[in-house]
């Protein structure tokens, strides 16, 4: 079939109406009404209740048909309650309002996907009229309010400003629309505005706001264009006979077109056609108009009473009618440069040259030269003419043409001709009847084809949309996954399930298994969800559904497998909840020595130190279970509490079979009877504290007092040693100055520790004089001379290394020195051991 | 360090000397300029021109962190933190973008009351058990003083089920609760965590010498940030402290030419050059001021005998050698009552250099330590043996001699002045943890070292992680690779010098980023472990 005899003229140029598919659907449109989805989406069909129709069961039920763009049935759904009004939004959900304010939305296979009630929300009001769009819904009630209600979200509604309210009659609003556009990303996130017409003017209105437009037209139908930028207005002329329909700026700014008297009869549809014209349809009749100019567009069926439908696409309108489902648009620059009759452009010739090589005509040679030097402009325009057609035989032609002038071409960049080729290999593939979907390029482009694949798994058509991903090199999960959610609400038996699933899943690493096993929860397959959860690679995912499945021991393994201590911790409480503090759960965290830890840990953070015995009594853990009363000892400065717990300490650390832990046994013991003799000292030496303190301390403490003799008991009696307890005695005796005392204690045998500490301690209270009385006593003569260097006895050092005949030690001793005439004696000796 | 320019021996190889390097010249006040600026430093540290584009991360965190604080509307906030998160949110935000969000005061977590005339409290801290028992404490206080108040937490890194659980149980997680969920990271120049206080990074496994601060005039303590913004800072930072007294002194030297320069020459166009550069001079002049006052501190502890009689040891264990010597050192510092953290120390070091104590030492120390320190420690030792830091000698033979000749750990005759080894930075031993990213960044990765790794505890692999489906590298093919090295559990400042020193070889060819969980010395690892009573 000819291109051009689709083609309509109009003005000087041209719109199209193509057939797209012959319905396969058995519907009478008299008494019916259709509501169609943009981009080529499905198409809902429900009795018109204003027509009298013979009842029957059927009829009288309140039903509503879905089926796909090519007629092909889906399901049906019953609804309940009034109607006011329903349609389509994005990802091809079916919204329905009812007068009482309750909002449905259903997916294809007319399944609710939530349905909730804003009665209370909006004062009680009934719903009258209402426009359903991506950004929300927005309902006029019978009190002539307007609210805005956004889907999907917990806010409340927005009442709308209503200062139009007193220019009102008791018609309300005598039309109105909602201004926004589809091409805008943040759906409704500025709230609604509308276009509220009165008898008399026209407001603008959002939510805080309603200004008067000061027009004098009273409209009766206003429609904004899919861009949100124009729109169509229709209003009764003067003498009331005919109406005049207007075409202006949304923000009011300039009127764009003007038609007079366009019709007697108020129009059934009055829809933009992409954003560039308008359509008007009464019953079976059509006019288009656009930049002013107006034409009646042919019917298929001129026979047919039978009316037509037509739903807005973003660059053309669908037409529906009982028999055929057609595209109308305005005829593409592209395809009028290749295609109209008599036209000269480089495209055209083209296309007429590629015809002609293929039928080996020499006039091929001669149009490539006539157009050499436009030809990347002609294979520009043929690839983009490819894409406008529907016709797989034209879509060929135009593409051979584009291959054949790109030959001529050195260095043309063939990225656009490849994925016009790609594109259109899917837009056939979802074009073909059986699945129903008739997208423009345009459409397919605006949407992108993730969207597409969206839709296309919503309508469980999996295998194409992955065969797409496949072909598109897109990641295929989310197909697969919504595959498998589907495929376990079906009644195929478990082990069959599992496996078809488990097998087409495995070869997608990082795959997530966890909503499929939710599904298979919700539909009452426990076990398969068991089954699925196994294979979730994200611990997160998988451990929260394990524990709503009950299946709290393996949600325990996968969360102690995952090494992720929060998971852990959320499984322990919520069985700890659950059964409490019973054998069962205790078993079970026994069972795992990370849940283990995990607990005690617990327990010691929140102080919780009855679950802590529990745990360790139950398991033997003597050593843990003194540790516990040691340090319950040591949380506290009550003497009789801590002597409770040390000896309470004592013998839990006894019972141990291990014969390291009566180490620890023994220490209780002498702490006990340490801290035994330090409340005695307390009560002797009134105002000193001595409770809590270590033995080394205790000593000193009690040298600093003078007790020599009772020191010399708790030595012994402690066993501690001679070298540590010189130690205490040295530091304490320096610590008060008694340097005589030091100086007896010096004398009373030979140091176990030699008498470097005597001149540290009397170095660290700068007393030279004294350290000197120690010094000549120090074996190691390095020792000996750096303790002299240290009081800047350069001579006394010196000959002590003199003396050993150590020369390092002399040289070092010489460069310290600062005293010229021990320098020169130095320099001396230095001279001496050289020799 | 000595990156351009002839090295400046001479002053070295004299060493340092506490007289000599202390002199800063006098600041000359030339005609025509003004009084030296105050030292102003920023707080934030500047991480954009490093290796990775960090500022992004940090960017995002202080979006986040500012979303978090919006959760309560309005102002009147009162932000009460985490004590250990203070010094990580300075690093990431300034007070007034605190005060942009409507913080008004701010508190540090503590036991007991909060008093507040802020109407919003905003508790920003880490999810700790204990934590929500004081944030419990404070509500009911409000509750039954009839202070109403709003509350919201900010859990940092993440918020988690134990302290919701927590809070649930102390009947407060009600209507009036925000949970706020901020995996904030922080991160400073080439390493994740930042240097915070001072600490030269040389010293041998001893204590950061110097508080955070540095003595101003009169003596008094003044908070200074140490970071790559300070030239002098970025240039000493990685030195050992042997060698530092040396540099300062370099430096000063320098200065004083520069200054000496300008009164001799007093042609206009010599002004002129003179002026242009002033004041980026004042400025390290000011920084080498304060660097001067604390390398003196840190050389007075140095260089004392208890300082170098340690080192002694510690280098002794290290090299295994004189265990005799070391034994004796180890049984004096019990007697004599040094600091516990300090034996503590000591006796990880011995332990695990000698593959553990022989049965009757580790009972000695056991009761040496439990007299002298008090019967507390009886928990901390456990903890410590629990952890395998002590133990008892196996039948086998110790593994450190092997792992140390193996992997080369001790450096004799280290010029500390001329670094050629990573061993530098602790004078004379390579830190181990830096000697396998070494290996593993050489031809061959750890195949060459397979015997040490075996010696060494838990597991060791290898995993080359694929880009995901769909998914693109974007290394460019021009520039260096980047090794990231992620220290879980600490890492020290030496460790971090060491690495440093690794990513200047040429023949490393490659950046390296350290990220860590925390940043520890000695003493911050061992308080980890010590068990404390009746304060958790």
């Amino acid at each position: 079939m000819e291109v051009t005899s689709s083609w309509i003229s109009i003005g000087e140029w041209y719109v199209s109406k193509k057939e797209i598919y012959t319905m396969s659907w058995d519907v009478d449109l008299q008494k019916n009404i259709v509501i169609a989805a943009p981009n080529g989406g499905p198409i809902a069909v429900t009795r018109d209740r204003t027509k009298i129709v013979e009842a029957n069961i059927q009829t009288s039920k309140p039903l509503i048909f879905l089926y796909t763009a090519s007629g092909q049935p889906v399901s049906q759904l019953i609804y309940d309650g009034n109607i006011i009004a329903m349609d389509w939004i994005e990802n091809e959900r079916l919204v329905t309002v009812t007068s009482n304010g309750t909002i449905s939305v259903y997916n294809i296979f007319g399944e609710t996907l939530s349905q909730n009630n804003y009665y209370d929300l909006i004062d009680h009001e009934d719903i009258i009229d209402c426009r359903i769009s991506n950004s929300g819904i927005v309902v006029l009630t019978n009190q002539f309010n307007f609210y805005h209600i956004e889907l999907f979200k917990s806010e409340r509604p927005t009442k709308m400003a209503d200062q139009y309210k007193e220019e009102l009659d008791r018609e309300g609003p005598s039309a109105w629309a909602v201004v926004e556009s589809v091409y805008s990303t943040q759906h409704g996130s500025l709230g609604a505005e509308l276009i509220v017409a009165t008898r008399n003017s026209v407001y603008n209105v959002d939510a805080s706001r309603a200004d008067n437009q000061l027009t004098a037209q009273h409209y009766v139908r206003i429609v904004v264009s899919p861009c949100g930028k124009k729109m169509a207005c229709l209003s009764p002329n003067p003498n009331g006979e005919q109406y005049d329909l207007y075409i202006y700026k949304t923000d009011f700014s300039s009127q764009l077109a003007k038609y007079m008297g366009v019709a007697k009869r108020t129009p059934h549809a009055l829809k933009w056609v992409g954003s560039e014209g308008v359509m008007m349809t009464w019953n079976h009749s059509m006019r288009y108009f656009e930049a002013g100019e107006s034409i009646v567009v042919p019917s298929h069926d001129p026979e047919s009473r039978a009316p037509v439908f037509v739903v807005t696409e973003i660059d053309g309108l669908r037409i529906i009618s009982e028999g055929i489902s057609e595209f109308f648009q305005r005829v593409p620059s592209e395809l009028r440069d290749i295609f109209d009759f008599g036209s000269g452009a480089p495209s055209s010739f083209l296309y007429s040259a590629a015809a002609d090589f293929a039928n080996h005509d020499p006039k091929a040679d001669e149009a490539i030269r006539q157009i050499r030097a436009n030809l990347d402009i002609a294979v520009g325009t043929c690839i983009s003419a490819a894409g406008y057609e529907f016709s797989r035989a034209e879509q060929s032609r135009l593409l051979k043409a584009a291959s054949f002038g790109k030959c001529f071409l050195d260095s043309y960049n063939p990225d656009a001709f490849v994925a016009t080729c790609r594109s259109l290999r899917v837009l056939n593939a979802i074009r073909h009847f059986e699945i129903g979907i008739p997208m423009t390029m345009r459409q397919y482009n605006f949407l992108g084809p993730e969207t597409v694949i969206r839709c296309l798994i919503e309508r469980r058509k999996h295998l194409l949309a992955w065969r797409i991903c496949d072909y598109l090199k897109i990641k295929s999960d989310f197909v697969l996954n919504h595959w498998a959610c589907t495929k376990v609400r079906t009644n195929l038996p478990e082990d069959v399930l599992s496996q078809v699933i488990i097998e087409k899943l495995e070869a997608v690493p990082g795959i997530s298994y966890a909503n499929i096993a939710s599904a298979a929860h919700n539909a009452r397959r426990p076990n398969l969800a068991i089954k699925l959860l196994d294979y979730e690679p994200r611990a997160a995912d998988q451990v929260p559904p394990l524990i709503t499945i009950g299946q709290h021991e393996m949600a325990l393994n996968k969360a102690i497998e995952s090494g992720d201590t929060d998971l852990v911790y959320l499984v322990l409480l919520e069985l700890k909840r659950q059964s409490g503090l019973t054998d069962g759960f205790l078993e079970i965290v026994f069972s795992r020595p990370v849940a283990l830890d995990l607990l005690i840990s617990f327990c010691k953070q929140k102080g919780d130190v009855v679950m802590l015995k529990k745990i360790y009594s139950i398991r033997g853990q003597v050593k843990e279970t003194g540790h516990l009363h040691l340090s319950e000892a040591f949380s506290t400065d009550e003497f009789d509490i801590r002597h409770k717990h040390l000896a309470m300490a004592g013998s839990a650390y006894s019972q141990s079979k291990d014969k390291d832990d009566l180490v620890y046994a023994k220490l209780c013991e002498d702490q006990a009877k340490l801290e035994l003799l330090q409340k005695e000292l307390e009560n002797q030496h009134e105002g000193k504290e001595f409770l809590g303190i270590s033995l080394s301390d205790t000593i000193y403490q009690l040298i600093l007092l003078g007790e020599h003799k009772r020191v010399s008991k708790i030595k012994s009696e402690f066993k501690v040693s001679d070298r540590r307890f010189w130690w205490i005695k040295i530091k304490a005796l320096s610590q008060v100055g008694d340097w005589e005392e030091l100086h007896n204690f010096a004398k009373e045998k030979k140091s176990p520790v030699g008498y470097e500490p005597f001149v540290e301690v009397c170095m660290d209270f700068s007393n030279p004089v004294e350290a000197l009385r120690y010094i000549p006593k120090i074996q190691d003569h390095v020792n000996r001379a750096q303790a002299y260097l240290q009081i800047n006895y350069f001579r006394e050092a010196a000959e002590t290394a003199f003396k050993e005949k150590n020369l390092d030690l002399l040289n070092f001793i010489a460069r310290k020195c600062t005293n010229p005439e021990a320098s020169n004696i130095i320099d001396q000796m230095r001279a001496q051991l050289s020799k | 360090m000595n990156r351009g320019g002839p090295p400046p021996q001479q002053q070295q190889a004299r060493g340092p000397q506490p007289g000599a390097m202390g002199k800063v010249p006098a600041q000359p006040t030339p005609a025509g300029a003004k009084k030296p600026p105050p030292l102003l430093l920023s707080q934030i540290p500047n991480i954009s021109g490093q290796v990775l584009n960090l500022s992004s991360i940090r960017d995002q965190s202080k979006r986040e962190l500012g979303e978090a604080l919006d959760i309560l509307p309005g102002g009147n906030k009162a932000l009460v933190m985490d004590p250990k998160i203070i010094g990580l949110l300075n690093l990431v935000v300034d007070p007034q973008f605190l005060q942009s969000h409507g913080a008004e005061r701010n508190y540090e977590l503590k036991n007991g009351r909060l008093d507040t005339n802020c109407k919003n409290i905003i508790y920003i801290i880490r999810p700790k058990i204990k934590y929500m028992q004081m944030i419990k404490e404070h509500i009911i206080q409000h509750d039954i003083e009839k202070q109403s108040k709003r509350y919201a937490i900010i859990y940092i890194p993440r918020r988690t089920i134990l302290c919701d659980r927590v809070l649930e149980e102390e009947g407060v997680a009600g209507n009036e609760f925000f949970n706020i969920k901020n995996n904030a990271v922080y991160l400073d120049e080439d390493l994740v965590n930042p240097p915070q206080g001072s600490g030269a990074p040389g010293q041998p496994a001893a204590p950061p010498p110097a508080a955070p601060g540095a003595a101003g005039a009169g003596g008094k303590k003044l908070p200074f940030p140490l970071h790559s913004n300070d030239k002098v800072f970025a240039e000493i930072r990685d030195t050992n402290f042997s060698v530092l007294g040396g540099i300062l002194h370099k430096k000063a030297k320098d200065i004083d030419e520069y200054y000496k320069r300008f009164q001799s020459s007093q042609s206009p166009a010599a002004i002129r050059d003179f002026v242009k550069k002033l004041a980026q001079y004042q400025q390290e002049h000011n920084s080498l001021r304060i660097h001067t006052n604390v390398t003196e501190k840190i050389l007075d502890i140095t260089k004392s005998p208890g300082f170098m009689r340690r080192i002694e040891c510690e280098q002794n264990m290290l090299a295994h050698i004189n265990n005799e010597a070391v034994e004796r050192y180890l049984e004096e510092c019990i007697n004599k009552k040094d600091p516990m953290y300090k034996i503590l120390r000591l006796l990880v070091i011995y332990s695990l250099t000698n593959g553990g104590f022989k049965p009757k030492q580790l009972e000695f120390y056991r009761r040496e330590i439990v007299q002298s320190y008090g019967a507390e420690a009886i928990m901390t030792l456990n903890n410590f043996e629990k952890l395998g830091l002590l133990c008892r000698a196996k039948e086998s033979k110790p593994t450190y001699p092997l792992i140390k000749q193996d992997l080369n750990l001790i450096i004799e005759d280290l010029d500390e002045t001329n670094q050629t080894d990573i061993a530098y930075v602790y004078s004379g031993y390579a830190p181990l943890s830096v000697r396998l990213v070494q290996a593993a960044t050489k031809p061959g990765g750890w195949r060459s070292i397979e015997q040490a790794l075996r010696l060494l505890p838990g597991p060791t692999f290898e995993e080359v992680q694929p880009l995901p489906q769909g998914a693109q590298s974007n290394a460019k093919s021009d520039r260096k690779p980047i090794t990231l090295v992620y220290f879980i559990g600490g890492v020290t400042f030496a460790e971090i010098s060491a690495l440093r020193f690794l990513g200047r070889q040429e023949q490393a060819n490659r950046d390296f980023v350290i990220i860590t969980t925390k940043l520890i010395n000695g003493d911050s690892f061992v308080d980890g472990i010590v068990e404390k009573f009746g304060e958790e």
